[in-house]
């Protein structure tokens, strides 16, 4: 009992800042709060030379609307598709499957069901299944249309 | 647009449901409609924004996120439902209605693998790209090349910036790479990372690799010895084979030009527990002799090619990689007369030159069985030419065998470290007098063992700096040790900056007769001056890459300065004697130095663009016979050049691409006194094609090559008499003019139009 009101505690002193910010969480942090406070997941999957990533982030960037539902009834988490780091995710450690000078990681391949394109949106339910998954660019008014549609 | 699309169905749908609400009796009161409603899935997971609608009313709507759709008020009868989604195969069913009937049913639409890589506002494997090494090295994929589809690497090459395919002869149309207006000879052309394409094999091997053998390739401009060796020392060219382990289980891509050239390629995969095969056939015919130019001589060579492919790779612990290809390549080739039939071979009546090649392949790789990062790379390739020009024959054959151990470990966190030993082993012989004994009685075929060692090492010294530092040692029995340093930084201060600064070296032992082939052809006799020695370059290169993310675009600048300077460049002088090529050491030195900008442009809507200037300015200074240095310009080396590629993605499939290359004026070689102009004219080689693509993996694409109809004036000298047995004649050729093939800045096949059709199955 005391134990879960001190990560309770934590989990507040955690999310306070981070509500404020409003980018995305990791996935440390997103592990650590799916057991104390379970909320739907949402996954922008994208890769560091992915054009349509960046056009992305700065349609989330200009509508306060999208950062708000982000931020609020999910957690949002950014996903590097080529990242060489292992993630551990819903008590799973993925890693990275490397294929010559190039691969992907284990994750998103998972979540995007073997199909390169970026960026991706996945979301979650709280049990991490999927409830919906998106290969595209979204522009600010869709995006959140795709959001709303989930709750 | 496809987007767009997609959008306009949602306005639709919610159009429709809004006019469900401000009806709400509608439905109810007519008792004659009913309902369909239902989930769109696939593989179980729910497709938002899929469109389901009938086909016979067209009514429709799109699903929300979790996959529901819902058709309300449809009137009794018998309907086709469709529906279709980016990235899924488009499905069909009937469905019946009756009166106030309720139908709920689910869609469980196909992954379309091809489509989805084609979604507009994705990216997908990046077509051009950068490593993230302080090395600048520019990643070009197959997707990149078909926006103007080429049958081999050689055509292809040319849509990069800086890099030029020169045909080095109007006849026979042998070409080489030219990297920043250097020669072909100081292109290193790698497969896998191996030195394959070498010395002999560049003059026709080049056109022997098909691009459906091609996973991707990288370019780097400017030496890079102290990794790859002798040959590195203007440029690399680095052709990475697909991977049997993603490839599809059966592709094809057959497409003819209205010149009557065919290309077909084709691969199968075949897994085999836990082996992966890929298998591939490429086969490129031409055979209608053209002479639009009317010179009596074919504009295009006559070509038969074929290639066969294979290549396993093995699922192993660990995903430890291991994999063994093998390839076989034989042509047929030959240009010259129109008479010119395979009787007057050798002969002196009607010239041609006619080559056969024959091509034997092994590439491998294994990694060790070990902890440690140990990779074992071999290689051996056979390579034959039976040719004559003219009446010149030109017999050789090349081994080159190859193998290369390294150790790739990550030392801590900031540390990579990459350290190996290789040994090439070349061994030439042809019926020249290269490679007899110098009393001219023994046949001495030239043996060049090239053993090597080299170390690089990758430190992240800082959070946003890199370093690399490199280092190789090769020992060749001419010319003893050579020594290749490498270092390079680069500096990333925020995502979208990116500065890299490079200083490299790069060295070649010296095979004349391979590597020109001017040298070839028999309409020049070539004069060797003294004892050649090694040739060295040194570079300097600075990079610098800025990316600007938009709301609604993307813009990637990618600028580059370089500098490169020969010592002891061995040069073929071509003008002091036009019946001669007199190779020398160059007393003095050679550079080519100069800036190039490349951009890419993607936006919201469909389209992208991609377009490359260069400036370089090639010249070298020699002394003259007395003693005082001159400065002259590379031979086709344009200081201007530039190319372009414009996508652009309309609905249901269908897109265009608009691809093109210019160059400025470069320098030819004429004859003295020669009526052709020493510097060529600007000119834009430009192709337009629509691609469209339909379901289960075929795709047609059809255009027009040369739009312009852009022909060079001239080119070949004398053609009446290419043996030359009318030329001191003062009084019709008071010039003294000879034959001559090697006037050539662009290729001589006009306005042409091609159709083709791609099948990719997956799994």
């Amino acid at each position: 009992m005391i134990r879960k009101f001190f990560i309770c505690i934590i989990y507040i002193l955690l999310t306070a800042p981070l509500l404020a910010q409003q980018g995305p969480v990791t996935f440390t942090y997103l592990q650590d709060s799916m057991a104390v406070h379970p909320k739907p997941i949402v996954i922008k999957i994208y890769t560091d030379w992915c054009s349509y990533c960046k056009m992305q982030d700065r349609q989330i960037e200009r509508s306060p609307a999208v950062q708000q539902l982000l931020s609020e009834k999910y957690y949002y988490v950014a996903l590097n598709a080529e990242s060489r780091q292992p993630i551990v995710f819903n008590d799973t450690t993925y890693s990275f499957i490397p294929y010559g000078t190039q691969g992907v990681h284990a994750l998103a391949a998972k979540l995007m069901q073997h199909h390169a394109a970026y960026p991706a949106w996945v979301v979650l339910d709280t049990s991490y299944r999927t409830k919906a998954l998106y290969t595209g660019m979204l522009k600010d008014k869709l995006l959140l249309e795709f959001l709303r549609t989930i709750e | 647009m496809i987007r767009t699309y997609t959008f306009a169905y949602l306005k639709i749908s919610l159009l429709i449901s809004v006019v469900c609400l401000a009806f709400p009796s509608a439905g109810t009161a007519q008792s004659s409609t009913g309902t369909i409603s239902g989930y769109v899935l696939s593989e179980g997971q729910p497709v938002y924004l899929a469109n389901v609608y009938l086909a016979e009313n067209k009514a429709g709507v799109a699903t929300d996120s979790t996959g529901y759709f819902r058709l309300n008020n449809v009137k009794a009868g018998t309907y086709t439902l469709k529906s279709s989604a980016t990235g899924f195969m488009s499905y069909s069913r009937k469905v019946t209605v009756t009166a106030a009937g309720k139908i709920s049913l689910q869609i469980r639409l196909q992954q379309d693998v091809t489509k989805l890589n084609d979604v507009v506002v994705t990216g997908t494997l990046k077509p051009v790209s950068r490593t993230e090494s302080p090395v600048p090295v520019e990643v070009y994929t197959p997707k990149y090349f078909q926006k103007n589809p080429s049958p081999s690497l050689l055509e292809s090459i040319g849509m990069v910036n800086g890099v030029r395919p020169q045909l080095n002869c109007n006849v026979c149309n042998t070409g080489d790479i030219h990297i920043n207006g250097m020669e072909g000879a100081y292109t290193m052309i790698l497969i896998d990372g191996m030195p394959i394409v070498s010395a002999l094999s560049t003059v026709y091997g080049l056109s022997g690799i098909p691009m459906s053998m091609v996973e991707r390739i990288e370019v780097v401009k400017g030496p890079g010895s102290s990794l790859y060796g002798s040959e590195a020392m203007g440029g690399i060219v680095n052709v990475i084979t697909r991977n049997p382990l993603n490839a599809p289980l059966v592709s094809a891509d057959i497409f003819s030009s209205s010149w009557g050239e065919y290309n077909i390629d084709a691969a199968m995969k075949v897994n085999a527990g836990k082996a992966s095969g890929l298998f591939g056939v490429s086969w490129f015919n031409y055979q209608h002799p053209k002479d639009n130019n009317g010179d009596g001589f074919t504009d295009l060579t006559i070509q038969n090619r074929i290639s066969v492919f294979n290549k396993w790779s093995f699922r192993r612990k660990e995903n430890r990689q291991a994999s063994i290809a093998a390839r076989y390549v034989y042509e047929d080739r030959w240009g010259g007369d129109m008479r010119w039939t395979k009787a007057w071979r050798g002969s002196d009546s009607i010239y041609g030159e006619s080559i056969y090649t024959k091509r034997v392949e092994l590439i491998g790789m294994y990694q060790l069985p070990v902890k440690e990062k140990i990779m074992l790379q071999y290689s051996y390739n056979r390579h034959e030419q039976n040719s004559y020009y003219g009446r010149v024959p030109y017999m050789a054959t090349q081994h080159v065998g190859f193998t290369q151990l390294y150790w790739d470990k990550q030392l801590g966190e900031k540390h990579n470290l990459l350290t190996g030993i290789s040994y090439r082993y070349t061994w030439y012989d042809d019926n020249t007098p290269a490679t007899l004994s110098e009393d001219g009685k023994l046949n001495m075929p030239a043996k060049t063992p090239l053993p090597g060692a080299f170390v690089q090492d990758e430190w992240s010294f800082a959070r946003k700096h890199k370093l690399l530092l490199g280092y190789r040692y090769d020992h060749d029995k001419n010319h003893g040790s050579i020594h290749s340093p490498r270092i390079a930084y680069k500096w990333t201060p925020d995502a979208n900056n990116t500065l890299r600064a490079s200083l490299g070296t790069g060295f070649r032992v010296v095979n004349l007769f391979t590597e020109d082939h001017a040298a070839l052809t028999g309409s020049r006799q070539v004069v060797i001056a003294e004892a050649l020695k090694p040739e060295k370059s040194y570079n300097a290169n600075l990079n610098y890459v800025l990316k600007i993310p938009m709301n609604t675009a993307f813009i990637n600048l990618d600028a580059t300065g370089f500098y490169s300077y020969f010592t002891n460049k061995i040069t073929g002088d071509f003008d002091t004697d036009p019946d001669k090529i007199i190779y020398d050491n160059l007393r003095g030195h050679a550079v080519s130095q100069g800036a190039s900008l490349n951009v890419d442009a993607a936006f919201a809507f469909p389209l992208k663009v991609l377009a490359g200037i260069t400036y370089m300015d090639v010249y070298q200074i020699d002394e003259n016979a007395a003693g005082i240095p001159v400065k002259s310009r590379q031979i086709d080396a344009p200081k201007w050049s530039g190319t372009f590629t414009i996508s652009y993605s309309l609905p249901a499939g269908f897109g265009i691409d608009l691809t093109g290359n210019w160059n400025g004026p470069m320098r030819l070689p004429i004859q003295p006194k020669d009526y052709r102009p020493e510097y060529s004219p600007w000119f834009l080689l430009a192709n337009a094609q629509v691609t469209k693509k339909f379901a289960k993996g075929w795709e047609v694409y059809g255009g027009v090559k040369n739009l312009l109809n852009y022909v060079p004036k001239y080119a070949l000298m004398r053609p009446f008499d290419p043996f030359d047995k009318h030329v001191n004649d003062p009084v019709n050729n008071p010039n003294g003019y000879t034959f001559d093939t090697e006037y050539n800045y662009a290729p001589l096949q006009g306005i042409r139009g091609f159709l083709g059709v791609r099948y990719n199955l997956f799994k």
